[in-house]
């Protein structure tokens, strides 16, 4: 099951809003899709992203896919240790392999994302 | 060529697929579309036959070494050693596809990823990719590489770089919305004081060659000092890789890129083709290159091993996203390159690069005080250099030819504002005999146009 | 790794080839000290090392002299001997691009004979045999494309490909600056008529095909998609990829393409090098022929004797595609197959090999899933499916190959095909040969049933074992130091 308290996209991106400050990383089951995760290319910091819109890329050895920023806002962080450790995503794709963080959000943009039901569902019928 | 079917195989074949005649394996090709007549070609030829056409044709060609040449211009005549040609044609790496299948490819990645660093410690950079068709386009894809770090749409380029290679970076950029501005000479060199004039908010990066294509050593550091100060990358352009056997690589004197023909390095003039391009950076640009690229890794018993490498920028993975589209490269001349490096070695890279500029500056020297010539530039050279002709240069290299020597390359055509300049190229190739022989035939051609004008 | 790299076998100061003395005095115009290089880390060897470091390299290959190569859309075929030695005469290789006229007119009688070869076998109207690859060569017809619309003043800015293409396609439109739009495949693996229907408006280009495609399979339906296109204005652009099993017996130009790629190293039989080079000529039909790059050989033929000469005043021209005049010892290689043919030989080259495709397919189909199954043309598409169901993938079908003593076809191409294998033999394999591979395809068929490790595990008998792509590609080493 995927975890409850989170949001989703279509695109198998998950956030966490906290203190209105979302954390974005990529589901359990987009890193079994991609496999080893060999290198990733996240937004820089301060940079102002739209909803839905192409942030950043994540490759591994045969397939490579595309980061979408789930909400609009600006770039607060971005999870440097993956520069070098990439396979925390595949590891702990909720935990460790979050991808960065975001301030200035619109939470009523909220309303477009996937519950954790729904996402489910979407992933059941993917798979 | 025959094809190893017997007509009985043929039948047991065709009964197998269930079909009753060859013909019938087309039968999804619409008639209206089907070819209706035989192909219009000359009779098929025998293996005899053959060779004595091609011998014909290559007979009615004037191969260099019939005559003296001190044609260069991006070019060039080296000596190749007779273990390059032999151990590039051996079928093993001839007849082998790109290396996909690891482990049935380690010969072709293992002579590649040593290709890779044996440019890098000539060129003085981290990374190159497997090669590329040939310098131009080479130059063309540095030239794409420099506007996706810098983000910017405009880039500077030396108008001493060589004229197609130039022309072929004008039809790349077609389509792309990048633009291509060329920053004018002085001296043969290129200005320090226009490309500051130029440099703007729209600038990509700046493109420069040295030696450059007129024969002159650039004072590359400076201009580098000045991409660092805007940010914006050096690409710096090559002709002749062998001038770095004795001069400070392009990344000694700050460049980022390196983009240029290697087919100074064990590859024959072939009239222009197949030669090889190769592009060269600083580590922290490897996923921009274009290409394919090859690393060392292990195997899984842990022995170190080969294989294709960060294959998801490549256009068989990603697509329209692709950093290039470049599939089929040069690898064979790759290899080619990589046995010239490694059997010269580095006295013998060193060595060829000191008799070009001895022999260079000899014939200059020589040819100054027996024919009047006088070198157009006062900047420094390497092995090649603009002479001013005091007849028209199409004129001399004609008259020259008939001599059985070709005198170097017009530059009218394409440097219009050097008008008689000829451009002349000597490599540890040409003897003294030769260089002497010039000054005679010159001597005589240039007394005679004196006669006529007076 | 086997053998030591070279720079490993290096030893101070040896030398590994001698030049002559230099015969001049040494010049006193010194270089500035600053340009002066300091170090230079090359290898030191003697001739003997070198040699035996690359031969022994060369033996850890598979190659088309050595093995049996059924790589999917790559026409691994025999290629010929002779080929290489006419390419070496040194009347076409001590040559340089910059003799005056009358020093390289063989070079040129030999361009102009292959470009008119080329026009008949394709069915166009003129031939530039400048571009260096195919994918250089889908570069230049999309760029001509380009410039035929800004003639018109009409704005398209959209390149139609469909989704079994090659990679190539929409990586080269993207690079001319074109959005590019797929289109799906029908259930018989053609383009979906319908989906195209949709896709075409006023605002597309061109559409690029393949055909036959990726599949192997001939589109039936191509004379319709060409009437589509050309109603909406657009042009077809012909990837010549699959060239080979039509070769007199249909010709692009006759059914409805405007542009066409060669590729010489496939169809034409030039060595593959490992990588390369190859040649990709590009064939017009007579209205983007304005458009073609220059320089254009040519023969004037007023005079007594023919003369030939590089045409570069062409003003519609979209310019130059690369230094000097393409791969042009390649171009001797590709004149010299299309000679040693003839149409006849051409035409059967065409029906072998594709009698040689579908004769695999018939006996393969039974022990693996055929998911198209019909005629092929020169290559098929096995799945890997039932194969799959042990846990066994086409990747490990393709290392256990390996053990037989064949190399692997292409796996997991075209990407509509879940664990996809890519057969084509080419016409220059004999049956024993194909018997041999069916044998070998059908043992591993039975290992995957009954012993799946066996084959997970493969290839035991390569000079190195699976390799660790991922390490590769997180901690990238493409450079000794």
């Amino acid at each position: 099951m995927v975890p409850e308290n989170l949001y989703y996209t279509k695109e198998h991106e998950w956030v966490l809003i906290q203190n209105g400050i979302a954390r974005i990383g990529i589901t359990d089951y987009a890193q079994k899709q991609l496999g080893d995760v060999v290198y990733i290319e996240l937004p820089a910091q301060e940079s102002q992203l739209k909803q839905m819109t192409s942030c950043g890329v994540i490759e591994s050895v045969k397939a490579v896919s595309e980061i979408y920023s789930p909400l609009s806002g600006k770039v607060k962080a971005a999870n440097s240790a993956l520069a070098d450790h990439p396979e925390k995503i595949n590891h702990a794709p909720y935990g460790e392999g979050w991808m960065f963080e975001m301030e200035e959000i619109q939470e009523n943009e909220l309303k477009n994302l996937l519950s954790a039901k729904s996402y489910q569902k979407l992933i059941g019928s993917e798979s | 060529m025959i094809l190893p079917h017997t007509e009985s195989e043929i039948k047991s074949m065709l009964s197998i697929v269930g079909l009753s005649s060859l013909e019938e394996l087309f039968r999804d090709i619409p008639e209206e579309a089907r070819l209706k007549r035989d192909l219009k070609l000359p009779l098929p030829m025998s293996e005899a036959e053959l060779r004595k056409k091609f011998k014909t044709l290559a007979n009615k060609n004037h191969q260099l070494d019939d005559q003296i040449s001190f044609l260069g211009a991006g070019v060039y005549r080296h000596h190749i050693p007779a273990i390059v040609p032999a151990l590039i044609s051996r079928g093993e790496f001839a007849t082998a596809y790109t290396p996909y299948q690891a482990e049935a490819s380690q010969g072709t990645l293992q002579a590649i990823y040593e290709y890779q660093s044996l440019i890098c410690k000539l060129m003085g950079m981290e990374a190159a990719n497997a090669s590329h068709y040939d310098g131009s386009t080479a130059l063309a894809e540095a030239c794409f590489m420099a506007a996706e770090i810098s983000q910017k749409s405009e880039i500077l380029i030396s108008r001493a770089i060589h004229p197609h290679y130039r022309q072929v970076i004008q039809t790349y950029l077609k389509g792309s919305g990048i633009s291509l501005l060329e920053i004018p000479l002085e001296e043969g060199a290129t200005s320090k004081d226009e490309v500051k004039k130029m440099i703007s908010a729209k600038t990509a990066g700046v493109v420069l060659q040295s030696p450059n294509f007129l024969g002159c050593i650039e004072d590359t550091a400076s201009f580098s000092e000045l991409c660092k100060q805007h940010s914006f990358p050096l690409v710096a352009a090559v002709n002749e890789p062998l001038a770095y056997g004795i001069l400070k690589s392009p990344g000694e004197v700050g460049a980022d890129i390196v983009a240029g023909e290697g087919q100074s390095l064990g590859i024959p003039p072939s009239f222009g083709g197949p030669h090889v391009g190769f592009i060269a950076v600083k580590q922290q640009y490897i996923r921009k290159l274009p290409g394919r690229l090859v690393g060392m890794t292990l195997d899984s018993k842990g022995v170190p091993a080969f294989t294709l490498t960060l294959q998801a920028r490549e256009q068989h993975i990603r697509r329209e996203k692709a950093s290039s589209n470049i599939c089929t490269n040069q690898s064979l001349c790759a290899v080619a390159n990589a046995v010239y490096l490694s059997v010269l070695g580095k006295q013998g890279v060193q060595e060829a690069a000191r008799q070009c500029y001895h022999k260079a500056h000899y014939a200059f020297q020589e040819w100054k005080k027996e024919t009047g010539l006088t070198l157009l530039f006062k900047t420094h050279f390497f092995h090649e250099f603009v002479l001013q002709s005091p007849i028209k240069s199409e004129k001399f290299l004609y008259d020259m030819e008939k001599q059985g020597i070709l005198a170097g390359y017009s530059l009218e055509k394409n440097y219009p504002e050097f008008p008689g300049g000829i451009l002349l190229t000597v490599t540890e190739v040409n003897t003294k005999e030769e260089i002497l022989n010039f000054s005679k035939k010159a001597q005589k051609i240039l007394e005679s146009q004196k006669c006529l004008n007076r | 790794m086997p053998e030591p790299l070279i720079f490993e076998k290096s030893s101070p100061e040896r030398k590994g080839y001698l030049f002559s003395d230099l015969d001049v005095p040494i010049s006193i115009d010194s270089i500035p000290p600053d340009a002066l290089r300091e170090d230079l880390l090359l290898p030191e060897l003697s001739e003997l090392d070198v040699v035996r470091h690359f031969t022994r390299l060369s033996q850890e290959n598979f190659s088309i002299d050595t093995h049996f190569y059924p790589l999917g859309s790559c026409t691994m075929k025999y290629n010929p001997k002779i080929h290489d030695e006419l390419a070496s005469l040194p009347g076409f290789t001590d040559l340089h691009p910059f003799q005056p006229e009358n020093q390289i007119q063989g070079a040129l009688e030999t361009m102009f004979e292959l470009q008119n070869l080329l026009a008949e076998i394709t069915g166009m109207d003129a031939v530039s045999l400048e571009p260096a690859a195919g994918a250089h060569g889908e570069f230049t017809g999309l760029l001509m494309i380009q410039a035929y619309f800004k003639e018109k003043n009409e704005l398209r800015h959209k390149v139609i490909v469909p989704d079994s293409s090659h990679g190539t396609n929409p990586a080269t439109a993207a690079m001319a600056g074109y959005q590019v739009v797929q289109v799906p495949s029908n259930s018989k693996g053609g383009v979906d008529l319908e989906a195209l229907k949709q896709s075409l408006s006023e605002d597309v280009a061109a559409l690029m095909l393949t055909n036959p495609n990726t599949l192997g399979l001939f589109d039936e339906n191509i004379l319709e998609i060409s009437r589509l296109v050309h109603e909406k204005g657009g042009i077809l652009y012909y990837d010549g990829a699959n060239l080979n099993p039509i070769l007199g017996i249909a010709r692009p130009g006759d059914f409805g393409f405007d542009v066409v790629h060669v590729n010489l190293h496939k169809t034409f039989t030039i060595p593959h090098g490992g990588g390369g080079p190859g040649a990709g000529p590009v064939g017009v039909k007579e209205i983007l022929k304005p458009y073609l790059p220059v320089p254009i050989v040519k023969k004037r033929t007023e005079s007594a004797a023919d003369w030939y000469y590089l045409d570069h005043n062409c003003p519609k021209s979209i310019g130059r595609i690369k230094a000097y005049y393409g791969n042009f010892l390649h171009l001797v290689r590709g004149l010299a197959y299309i000679l040693s043919q003839g149409a006849f030989g051409l035409k059967k080259i065409a029906e072998l090999s594709v009698l040689n495709a579908n004769y695999l397919k018939e006996i393969l189909k039974k022990y693996y899933d055929l998911p198209y199954d019909r005629i092929c043309q020169h290559e098929f598409v096995l799945s890997a499916k039932k194969q799959k169901e042990h846990g066994v993938k086409a990747s490990d079908i393709a290392k256990r190959l390996l053990d037989y003593g064949f190399h692997p076809p292409t796996v997991y191409f075209p990407l509509i095909v879940e664990e996809a294998l890519m057969i084509e033999p080419t016409e220059t394999e004999s049956k024993e040969m194909l018997d041999k591979f069916t044998a070998a395809m059908i043992q591993i068929a039975d290992e995957s049933e009954k012993n799946p490790s066996l084959v997970k595990g493969a290839p035991y008998s390569t000079p190195i074992s699976r390799v660790d792509e991922v390490m590769a590609a997180r901690k990238p080493n493409l450079c000794w130091c």
